[in-house]
């Protein structure tokens, strides 16, 4: 299945780009998507223990069952306001 | 039949505009409006900012914002929530945020107001980035507030 990876502020400057597709097996959880990022990916590696997902706009606990075209976002710490 | 008081939420990178927020909280004909502005600050500590840039995930933002107001309408007695921040370049002394609340009395439009900066700045999905006068730049957000 393809799920759809989007990153914002510092993350996005480290990596180069806002978004990409990623490729996982069907069945993939959250944790299982992080740690493949993670291993190709050294800004995601270093910055994993603050980032947080949303998928689909909302904010996700950890090891959320992913589905064919979901929007994953990894977040930083947000400073709004 | 629950009331659920009118909201407005948005994201712009134009200048935020006080009159239209005041206008939309006034038309609730209530006899409070309470409105907080998050500001550039110039000063922090020893550092001193040229200007602050924003950035956002517009779309799950606008949503969590929506959420938020939703959530105080629910717990004070409002009337009209309005919530507005800003993207891209905030200069010295400009709001990136707006928060108006329009109440029957006083009380919960202050009590909402603080409810609704306070946990915006803990959940929604938008990013600052502090650029100082000596040149130097940095993201803010070393840790999750929550």
């Amino acid at each position: 299945m393809t799920v759809t990876i989007r990153v914002f502020a510092s993350l996005r400057e480290e990596i180069g780009r806002s978004t990409w597709q990623e490729t996982l097996a069907e069945g993939s959880d959250s944790d299982a998507l992080l740690a493949a990022l993670s291993a190709r990916h050294e800004s995601i590696s270093r910055l994993r223990p603050s980032i947080r997902l949303a998928i689909n706009d909302q904010w996700a606990s950890a090891a959320v069952r992913l589905s064919d075209g979901d929007e994953v976002a990894l977040l930083t710490p947000v400073s709004g306001g | 039949m629950k009331f659920t008081a009118p909201i407005h939420v948005g994201i712009q990178d134009e200048p935020l505009s006080l009159d239209h927020l005041w206008h939309f909280l006034a038309q609730a004909q209530g006899g409070g409006i309470a409105i907080f502005g998050g500001t550039t600050r110039r000063i922090t500590g020893d550092r001193v900012t040229r200007e602050l840039s924003y950035e956002a995930h517009h779309s799950m933002a606008l949503k969590e914002m929506r959420r938020l107001a939703d959530e105080a309408s629910s717990r004070w007695d409002t009337l009209r929530i309005g919530i507005l921040h800003r993207t891209g370049v905030v200069p010295v002394s400009d709001a990136s945020v707006l928060i108006g609340v329009a109440t029957r009395h006083r009380g919960p439009a202050f009590e909402a107001a603080r409810f609704l900066i306070d946990e915006l700045k803990v959940s929604v999905p938008i990013w600052k980035k502090e650029h100082f006068e000596d040149g130097s730049v940095e993201w803010q957000g070393d840790a999750w507030l929550r």
